[in-house]
């Protein structure tokens, strides 16, 4: 992964110090079927274009990052 | 209490002389003697450690994550606002933490002085990050990965170059052995803590600090 990461407290680092934590999407309600909490869990848009997701700084902050990126080019333009 | 000491020193360091500090099985010196050398590494896991959190943080002047202050006992760095990291060197080694903001972390973490001429080569071996922050003044404090292995690292931006390194205990000995590796080449001695306070003192003098009363 030829990227790097800005964190708000640590800066710039390395996206090996990070956590993926999956694509940020809406949680079914609580009356939602098993369909939709299993379509929540397991399955990802994935598309190659810009994509909310949560990153966690495992060797840094300790913060979670929601981070919108293109997951084709690696681009990140919101932290 | 007897605590044991993480980290298993190799045979070429020479002989430790070692004395009980609160149950802290702690190498003052080494014989034949350390003597000159590029890069020092002392082991001062029996010093206090502790994360401080909340309101308590902008007390210590900390304001800004990778700031550092050191109030000539104790070197507390900003991780992030509202959590701080408190690597105490001159109190008590049975520390009475002021407020439950504070958990202890002495047993939980292993802590390393780098220190000497060459100090600065051999932890920019160890972390892919920058270790002088031209930006910012005084100490500095970092996160960061090194060997796949979270630590902590403390720039005390002395008089000479010199470093506090900290990760979790379990991981202390694969630590070391990676301070070892980069330092192989910087003639890298492992000390005593008779060894290291003769440096930090040294640096304590230089900030108008009086640590003559350490433990």
């Amino acid at each position: 992964m030829a990227f790097l990461i800005n964190c708000p407290n640590c800066g710039h680092r390395n996206p090996y110090e990070f956590t993926f934590g999956g694509e940020c999407k809406q949680a079914p309600g609580q009356d939602a079927d098993m369909k939709a909490w299993c379509e929540y869990l397991f399955f990802y848009e994935n598309m190659p274009v810009f994509q909310d997701e949560w990153w966690y700084h495992a060797m840094g902050c300790g913060e979670w990052l929601k981070i919108r990126r293109n997951i084709a080019t690696h681009e990140i333009v919101e932290v | 209490m007897t605590r044991t000491r993480a980290i298993v020193l190799p045979a070429w360091a020479g002989k430790p002389v070692e004395a009980e500090h609160s149950g802290w099985p702690v190498v003052e010196r080494f014989e034949p003697p350390e003597g000159d050398c590029g890069v020092g590494l002392t082991d001062l896991s029996h010093r206090p450690k502790a994360i401080l959190q909340g309101p308590a943080v902008a007390q210590l002047g900390l304001s800004k994550p990778g700031q550092a202050v050191w109030n000539g006992q104790a070197m507390a760095g900003c991780l992030k606002p509202g959590q701080a990291i408190i690597f105490d060197l001159g109190g008590p080694v049975e520390p009475e933490w002021p407020d439950s903001w504070y958990s202890d972390m002495t047993e939980g973490w292993v802590l390393l002085g780098i220190w000497g001429p060459q100090a600065a080569e051999v932890v920019q071996r160890l972390v892919a990050v920058d270790i002088e922050r031209p930006d910012m003044p005084g100490p500095l404090y970092f996160a960061a990965g090194s060997h796949g292995i979270r630590v902590q690292l403390v720039n005390l931006r002395g008089q000479g170059p010199g470093f506090l390194l900290a990760c979790d205990r379990s991981q202390a000995q694969n630590l070391f052995d990676a301070c070892l590796r980069a330092g192989a080449q910087f003639d890298l001695k492992i000390t005593g803590v008779k060894a290291f306070y003769e440096w930090f003192d040294r640096l304590a003098i230089a900030a108008g600090v009086d640590s003559s009363n350490r433990q």
